[in-house]
């Protein structure tokens, strides 16, 4: 099949402890440093309440300017992170100064400055192909020995983010069993990347490239941090599909992507159009693979958006549209807070909620079908893993428009009957649609109405006495130890 | 929600080849029992011009009047030949299928052989036997080649699914006495009578075995008389129990009244013109409809469905109908299941197809589904989507069926489409697609030399020239050996 724009969620594979053959290589104890991290992710079976502690061991570098670079999927949910140097003993705590899940990098702070004596910054590898050179890579084991692992890069390519954020990653093959957690990876003494996670089946370390380190770099100069640049469209690469191509006016020789959908809150949704085809950007001939050349070699187009440019930079296409060449321009935006209509990213994030009637209803996130287990893509109701695969296409019904769930019911007599309802999709109350949980709260609240009619995807129904209900909340609240009846801000 | 709803999970029974037996000396039961060994052969929905290997199974069953002999669907389904032995007679017999239900799980067989019928006993139809009555099932189950013979209870009688077809739920009895392989088709006796057939057993515990009762084999006898079996109708609606006061407040129901909640009146059922959503349903024929669902059944309740169970395709039926506070009789004919897709388990039916430039288009269809292991969490979302929700959430009505590319087989004229599977199409040359038929008509019309052909999502259109199709229609053929390029019908 053509190869879809797709969004590739890398996640660490955590294996079991394994000896290791290398030993201290004091050169680098000056620049890795071990971080601590203490984490709580919400539990989404009863959102009013926090989930299960847990504690890891990861490692970070010092770059210039006082920071620690780590990854940010290592750090997700932190409630405390605390750092340490050169094997001692001492814990320093550290601060979060950005966390960006959509590139995948984090920088600390640590208040007391001290730390950073001793210490030093790394150097960033500048851009280049580098594909089977030896790299180093160093973790903190146990607190107090730094453990040296040799890995081999065997590919360099554009990966995504949720949502199809494209960054620079490397592949490295290597012995490690355990890492993929923020270890920095040097060639020639100098920083190639920060690794992310690790697949101890293929022994293949992901490792995101020095180029990401330095555009977050330059992003934060100003002080203030934007984020990767939004670009969310589904394409598909031409290829050498002679019929695709004569049907679209291609000619041979010429390259391009296909543009199948734009929604809405993309960058350029206002100038891209379905069945333009992308045939360079800023100068740089995209090929039918959807590859442009790059230091890397070649390269999938969305690095030449993501990894160069800046939220408010300007980019410049040339899209084949009715067989003509056409210049398009369009700003880069940032990524939406909480994208998108189905919330793609779990980490740090508090699951909304509203209670009424002892009816728990919850806004789908991936974070929602992530905590039905491993299995989730297999095991979740159709109906809401089909909306998730759809969220390009909702995403048009407005940036504040989300699916509201009924995830279960608490029984209490207020609800009899209806205590086996679960996962069910609201589509109305009293006859009127439902953005999201803040307005469902306002109907609710507003309404004079005897009866509080919810309407459900499949054609069923709900009827609860609004103020019987209402009345029934502080004793549902007490029976099942609620603090908080609704969360509708999630934070 | 809860309710008459087809039950969407795939089956926790498994299928049993079966048999049975009665009481004292009077009636020899084992004489009115046989064996039936069957060959069958299935087609390949993934492969759609090919079968499978051909298998065969052992089952049981009882001879009735008119020289019928009742045995299960399952244990006669798909069958290229079926042999029956009597437990006293070394010969084989050759049977023929008179008719067979895959509803119900039934079938009738005959043997022409008329020396097959010396010494036989004729089994009669009884009733529905009560709870914690003695019951004796007949059949030959594995672990032996003679008849067996068990003795159980009956320990639950109410409405459950009938996994042969699935996704339909009959009466049906529950009892201890051992049900295994084979035993499928095999009577349980009481007093003489047949009470039931023994058909299936629970796949994840023990001693729970299945028999479908005297009232529903009466159905299926009586649906047969006019030569032809038409099956269940359906009431035609969905409904939910309204088991929450405030929803009964809401309706305006008083505090005498009960009934069910009308969520959806099935397009192209029996009820589309008599009832509405929203409407409740208190009574059916007179009898009154609990708020749960229910109706008063032997010393119990069982689900109200078992009233439509009874009555046969085109019978009319009498509702009593809470409608905007008013109370009304509505009276309508029963009809059958309108699906798009189909929610069963299909058989004696080979796969609908059409091939074109090695393009495989399918109906989609549980069968097609099945082709997964383990289909229902590994097959591919969309299309689980649509099967199970295609009714519910008023899927693309203009669709009578969902047509999809089930791959693409390899070939000179469809290179860069070879990895394309598992897509419902929407369009080909810009006519929507709503029938196979539309697919075998819409390729007559080319679109400047091309074959565009769109799918659901936003994926890029296939192209296909047309130049190229006649000579690979011609290439693919031959080399993947397939005899026709289409059955549609």
């Amino acid at each position: 099949m053509k190869r879809n724009v797709q969004m590739i969620c890398l996640i660490t594979a955590l294996s079991l402890p394994w000896p290791v053959f290398s030993a201290p290589a004091q050169s680098y104890d000056d620049r890795v440093v071990n971080i601590l991290v203490t984490s709580q992710k919400h539990d989404y079976g009863s959102p009013w309440q926090q989930g299960e502690i847990t504690r890891s061991s990861i490692s970070g570098c010092v770059i210039d300017g006082n920071r620690i670079l780590t990854s940010s999927y290592s750090i997700a949910d932190h409630v405390l992170i605390e750092v340490m140097k050169k094997g001692e003993s001492r814990k320093y705590s550290a601060t979060v100064e950005i966390k960006d899940y959509h590139c995948g990098l984090a920088f600390l702070r640590v208040e007391d400055e001290s730390f950073f004596d001793g210490l030093k910054p790394v150097k960033l590898l500048p851009a280049g192909s580098m594909t089977g050179r030896s790299a180093k890579v160093y973790k903190w084991d146990s607190m107090s020995s730094l453990k040296e692992y040799l890995a081999e890069l065997t590919k360099t390519s554009i990966r995504f983010y949720e949502p199809n954020c494209g960054v620079l990653m490397h592949q490295f093959s290597t012995g490690m069993n355990e890492g993929g957690t923020g270890e920095p990876v040097f060639i020639d003494n100098m920083l190639a990347g920060i690794a992310t996670g690790l697949s101890a089946e293929t022994k293949t370390l992901f490792v995101i490239g020095s180029d990401m380190v330095h555009r977050m770099v330059r992003d934060a100069a100003d002080g203030h941090y934007d984020g990767i640049p939004f670009f969310w469209i589904d394409g598909v690469d031409l290829q050498s599909d002679v019929n695709l191509r004569a049907y679209y006016g291609v000619a041979a020789g010429e390259g391009g992507v296909l543009v199948t959908h734009v929604p809405v809150i993309s960058s350029g949704s206002d100038v891209l159009k379905k069945d333009d085809i992308i045939l360079s950007i800023e100068g740089h001939a995209v090929d039918d693979r959807g590859n442009y050349d790059s230091p890397y070699g070649k390269l999938y187009f969305y690095g030449l958006i993501q990894l160069e440019r800046f939220v408010g930079d300007e980019v410049s296409m040339i899209v084949l549209r009715d067989r003509k060449r056409t210049a398009v321009k369009f700003k880069l935006t940032s990524v939406p807070g909480g994208c998108c209509t189905v919330p793609l990213i779990s980490a740090d994030s508090v699951p909304r909620y509203y209670i009424f009637g002892g009816l728990i209803f919850q806004e789908l996130t991936a974070g929602y079908l992530e905590s039905q287990g491993k299995d989730w893509k297999q095991m979740a109701d159709k109906r809401l893993l089909y909306y998730y695969d759809s969220i390009k296409e909702l995403s048009d019904k407005g940036p504040d428009f989300r699916i509201i769930l009924l995830s279960r019911t608490l029984p209490d007599p207020v609800n009899k009957g209806y205590q086996y309802l679960k996962d069910l999709v609201l589509t109305g109350i009293n006859g009127a649609p439902v953005k999201n949980l803040a307005e469902m709260k306002k109907i609710i609240d507003g309404s004079t109405d005897r009866f509080v009619v919810f309407e459900f995807a499949g054609e069923s129904t709900v009827v609860l006495d609004r103020e019987r209900a209402v009345k029934q909340l502080k004793r549902i609240l007490m029976k099942y130890n609620i603090s908080v009846p609704h969360n509708l801000s999630g934070k | 929600m809860r309710s008459i709803r087809i039950i969407l999970v795939p089956a926790l029974l498994i299928g049993l080849f079966a048999a049975a037996n009665g009481n004292k000396p009077a009636l020899d039961v084992s004489r009115g029992t046989v064996k039936i060994i069957r060959t069958a052969i299935r087609p390949d929905y993934n492969l759609p011009w090919k079968m499978k290997d051909p298998e065969t199974a052992v089952g049981s069953g009882a001879i009735l009047h008119d020289k019928m002999i009742l045995t299960n669907a399952h244990v006669v389904s798909d069958a290229t030949y079926i042999l029956v032995k009597k437990e006293i007679d070394p010969e084989m017999y050759e049977a023929e299928i008179l008719f067979i239900a895959h509803d119900c799980d039934l079938a009738l067989l005959r043997v022409n052989d008329r020396r097959f019928y010396e010494n036989t006993e004729t089994l009669e139809l009884g009733g529905v036997p009560e709870l914690r009555s003695k019951v004796t099932t007949y059949g030959y189950p594995v672990g032996g080649s003679r008849i067996s013979i068990t003795e159980g209870v009956t320990s639950r009688i109410e409405i459950g699914e009938y996994s042969h077809m699935g996704s339909v739920s009959f009466l049906m009895i529950q009892t201890d006495a051992a049900i295994n392989p084979g035993n499928s088709g095999g009577p349980v006796m009481q007093n003489n009578r047949i009470v039931g057939v023994a058909f299936q057993a629970s796949a994840n515990s023990d001693n729970i075995g299945y028999m479908i009762p005297a009232p529903i084999i009466r159905h299926f006898l009586q649906d047969i008389r006019d030569g032809r079996y038409d099956g269940f109708p359906m009431l035609g609606v969905f409904t939910d129990p309204l088991e929450n006061i405030s929803y009964r407040r809401y309706l305006g129901m008083k505090d005498d009244q009960s009934g069910v909640l009308v969520t959806m009146v099935i397009p192209g059922g029996g009820a589309e013109k008599s009832l509405r959503a929203g409407d409740v349903i208190m009574s059916i024929d007179s009898v009154p409809v609990a708020n749960d669902s229910t109706i008063r059944f032997m010393q119990g309740r069982i689900f109200y469905s078992y009233l439509i169970d009874l009555k046969q395709i085109n019978e009319p039926v009498t509702l009593t109908v809470l409608r905007k506070g008013r109370v009304l009789k509505i009276t309508y004919p029963l009809k059958s299941y309108p699906y798009r897709i189909s929610w069963f388990n299909e058989y004696e039916k080979l796969p609908r197809y059409c091939i074109v430039g090695g393009i495989i288009f399918q109906p989609l269809s549980k069968e097609y589904l099945k082709t997964w292991n383990k289909w229902w969490h590994t097959a591919d979302r969309r299309l689980l989507y649509y099967y199970a929700c295609h009714i519910s959430d008023n899927l693309y009505p203009e669709r009578k069926e969902f047509i999809l590319i089930n791959r693409v087989l390899p070939d000179r004229a469809n290179t860069y489409l070879s990895e394309v599977h598992d897509r419902v199409v929407d369009s080909i040359n810009n006519v929507k697609i709503t029938t196979l038929n539309d697919v075998a008509e819409a390729v007559r019309k080319p679109v400047n030399g091309y074959h565009v052909i769109r799918v659901d999502g936003t994926s890029c259109p296939l192209i296909l020239k047309v130049s190229e199709i006649e000579e690979a229609d011609r290439r693919i053929k031959e080399k993947y050996d397939i005899p026709s390029l289409m059955r549609l019908r």
